[in-house]
């Protein structure tokens, strides 16, 4: 396998230009009339907000900036087989302080990027500039998925079972760690259950053990107890309401992919949607809004790392990717062994059914309930989050 | 006959010079997706060589002036109609009166994602009958634009297909003066045509549907038990429904996600189409490029993209998908039924499994049951000749 090769972000400016123009030519139109006091995203995006997030793109937002910022960390391509189609994967590589460090892959989700990680790498690998121990620091390994940011575009979806064959090769036999722990939330907290599933030191993979802020690998248990029936049915619910972007990306990706390759506006509300619905928006006020929870500056460089990647149309195929390989579930009897961390993040929108429940699949040795931050966990609570995923990595040490 | 009390103010479609080359401009700079490997079944969605030369077409060979010019061949009317909550609503009309004394007055009803546009080709069969060498009666066909489509006003908040059914009623008796009429519809008009069929009984002679929307209500009394018939029907068409869905899904919980990209990328608004139209239309699946143009010719889809286009009306209309469901005006009460005889023709849209006849009877008061030989959801629009002349003898055995 050939060894990786350094890489740095530098979009033509071209491209910047490119995408400028269409967001200043947008014609705004009507959205229906929300009541006063109403929620202006109760139809999708707020065109509202919509507006002021794009005034702020043409007049201040730097996308210069934004890049150097990316840029701040080694990164690195490589190329992993699976399946018989070799995959270009981007990752980021940090090494981290202290005599031994472990180390920890984490994973991002969608409509997420490594940018999700961006404020939690120097904590986790250099704790003791942040008054930590430096012994406490961990290597860091930070993959682009397939299909998205600056990983590869694959010929037909991938999902998240070949991604954990293509993530345990990348660790083992690209980088050489013989051993890793796997962290990650959305699509990530998906992967991540599934290399502890299939790709543990037991069964002749690398990974010792996974932590997830999401619900993502599903075991083949049905709810028991009445809290196990009552989380079975919010999460039913929340996917008749929330699931459309799901149900529409895992059948006809391709149909949808049009508008949004071609529209950056239609791009970024497609995607803000998801930022503004499953965060924590709660302010010092009481009141919610998207900014409690991320800065401008924040979402149009995720939004960004999508269009000038042209990777919106290949990112969704994980949905498809998904339903090809057969879906999240686990066989009868599956379960993960390994040690299991969870971060249970009161926001986030795939909520995690009751401990007793996940207890029954998986190998839970670390629980935390939080009492802010939502789905983009480690952007929306940074230092909370690499205390918690920093508390686990010592607990497995 | 009722008073005419409301005017109704002759309408021409006429899109600016500026409108055409803006959007000529922006398929010129259309940035296409990639496509995934194993779509040349459009399994993926819609398929990246038809869209490749779809904009070709309509950014160089699409003549907007000739297909406008067609549209306004019927005389074409506005009017404003209140609606029961008080809100104002410009409604877009074709009017052409029937041959003879006798002529019936019938409202067609165009659905989503389609357009007044599906029915231009029946108009003429069905008012003048004779100059096709056929018998049957005459129609005066009246073909609105839905409210939030085409040249219909935009609605202020979403109004759903119990509202639309309550304001065409005030276009045919308090506009044009009909004490009793008949109605023919598919897709979201079948919606609204069960709905006038419910709140306006006494006014309506009798329906001609190719679609079956109210869900009937099946756990009282009076209703038969779910057969074995039925029941596999119902699976199919779950099973059919969870591949197929993921648009109406969109649409009726998040439509303002999606329409940014629609109304601002033409290429985007025609991806978003054309795999509805494959999909649903009788297509021959086999040679999909050629099939899709054999059934659906570039004229015709691109006359209907352009509607939504140029009136900027893609985000209302999809946002009826959100309307509807909250109106909850698609499933009958205990015990209610559609009275007013109605007539069905199932076109085979070769993905979807035929209604049970005793599914249909649950909801409706079917007087006359048909499977068509030949086309699909569009069928107006696909098979004019075969649309016209069933809907015609439908009425004739029914009135």
């Amino acid at each position: 396998m050939a060894a990786p090769t350094p890489f740095r972000i530098d979009i033509p400016q071209s491209a910047l230009d490119a995408i400028a123009a269409k967001v200043r030519a947008y014609e705004w139109h009507e959205m229906p009339e929300i009541a006063e006091g109403g929620d202006r995203w109760a139809y999708g995006a707020d065109m509202q907000y919509m507006r002021e997030l794009c005034d702020y793109w043409l007049s201040t937002y730097d996308w210069r900036k934004a890049e150097a910022n990316l840029n701040r960390f080694p990164q690195f391509k490589a190329t992993v087989a699976h399946d018989g189609q070799n995959h270009e994967i981007h990752f980021i590589h940090v090494k981290g302080s202290g005599k031994n460090p472990q180390t920890l892959l984490l994973t991002h989700g969608w409509p997420g990027s490594v940018f999700e990680f961006f404020d939690v790498i120097e904590p986790l690998a250099h704790p003791e500039k942040f008054g930590g121990n430096a012994e406490d620091g961990v290597n860091l390994v930070v993959p682009s998925l397939p299909g998205y940011g600056f990983s590869g575009k694959p010929k037909k979806p991938i999902g998240p079972r070949g991604t954990a064959a293509l993530w345990d090769k990348l660790m083992r036999e690209v980088l050489g760690y013989k051993e890793y722990i796997a962290q990650g939330g959305d699509w990530g907290a998906v992967v991540t259950g599934n290399i502890g599933l299939s790709h543990s030191l037991a069964k002749g993979g690398g990974c010792k053990a996974i932590h997830m802020n999401m619900w993502g690998i599903r075991p083949a248990v049905m709810p028991e107890t009445d809290a196990e029936k009552q989380w079975a049915a919010g999460a039913a619910m929340t996917f008749e309401l929330e699931g459309a972007y799901l149900r529409l990306q895992m059948t006809k990706p391709q149909s949808l992919s049009y508008g949004m390759m071609d529209s950056p506006v239609g791009a970024a509300a497609w995607i803000v949607e998801k930022f503004n619905g499953w965060s924590d928006k709660r302010g010092p006020d009481g009141k919610e809004h998207i900014e409690n929870a991320f800065s401008k500056d924040q979402l149009l460089t995720s939004v960004m790392i999508y269009l000038v990647t042209r990777t919106f149309n290949t990112a969704t195929w994980f949905y498809r990717g998904l339903f090809e390989e057969g879906g999240n579930g686990m066989a009868p009897g599956e379960k993960i062994d390994i040690p299991t961390g969870v971060a249970n993040f009161p926001k986030e929108f795939l909520v995690f059914p009751p401990r007793t429940m996940v207890e029954k699949a998986c190998n839970v040795v670390h629980w935390t309930d939080f009492d802010h931050g939502g789905h983009f966990a480690a952007l929306e609570t940074g230092k909370v989050f690499a205390d918690d995923v920093r508390a686990f990595a010592k607990t497995v040490k | 006959m009722s008073h005419r009390i409301i005017p109704a103010d002759p309408f021409t479609i006429h899109v600016s010079d500026g409108e055409i080359e803006d959007l000529k401009r922006r398929l010129a700079r259309t940035r296409f997706p990639n496509e995934p490997q194993g779509n040349d079944h459009w399994d993926y969605g819609t398929s990246l060589p038809y869209m490749e030369k779809l904009v070709e077409v309509w950014r160089d060979d699409f003549d907007w002036r000739k297909a406008e010019a067609n549209l306004n061949r019927f005389p074409q009317y506005r009017a404003t109609l209140t609606d029961e909550a008080g809100e104002d609503h410009e409604v877009h009309f074709l009017y052409e009166k029937g041959s003879g004394s006798n002529a019936v007055p019938l409202i067609l009803t165009h659905g989503w994602p389609s357009t007044f546009r599906e029915f231009l080709d029946v108009i003429d069969p069905l008012a003048h009958p004779e100059k096709y060498g056929r018998t049957g009666p005459a129609f005066d066909v009246v073909v609105p634009s839905l409210i939030g489509y085409g040249f219909s006003s935009k609605p202020r908040v979403p109004v759903g297909p119990a509202v639309i059914a309550d304001v065409w009623h005030r276009l045919m008796t308090e506009v044009l003066g009909y004490d009793k009429y008949a109605a023919q519809a598919g897709d979201w008009g079948s919606f609204v045509t069960s709905r006038l069929a419910l709140q306006h009984a006494d006014s309506l002679l009798a329906i001609h549907l190719t679609m079956l929307p109210l869900r009937p209500y099946i756990k009282h009394l009076g209703q038969p038990p779910v057969s074995a018939e039925e029941s596999k029907w119902i699976k199919e068409m779950q099973s059919w429904w969870r591949q197929e869905e993921g648009y109406r899904s969109i649409q009726s919980t998040k439509p303002m996600a999606l329409a940014f990209s629609l109304m601002d990328s033409p290429a985007g608004l025609a991806g978003w189409l054309a795999d509805k139209y494959y999909r649903l239309g009788d297509t021959d699946k086999t040679d999909t490029m050629e099939g899709m143009i054999a059934r659906f010719p570039f004229e015709t889809i691109l006359t209907q993209l352009s509607i939504y286009w140029y009136t900027g009306t893609i985000n209302t209309a999809n946002t009826l998908y959100k309307a509807g469901p909250a109106e909850g005006s698609g499933a009958l009460k205990p015990g209610e039924k559609v009275t007013v005889p109605t007539a069905y023709s199932e076109y085979p849209m070769d993905t979807l499994p035929l209604t049970p006849r005793s599914w249909a009877e649950r909801g409706y008061n079917i007087a006359r049951w048909r499977i068509m030989e030949k086309g699909g959801h569009f069928a107006a629009m696909e098979e004019p000749e075969l649309f016209a002349d069933d809907v015609r003898d439908a009425f004739a055995e029914m009135l």
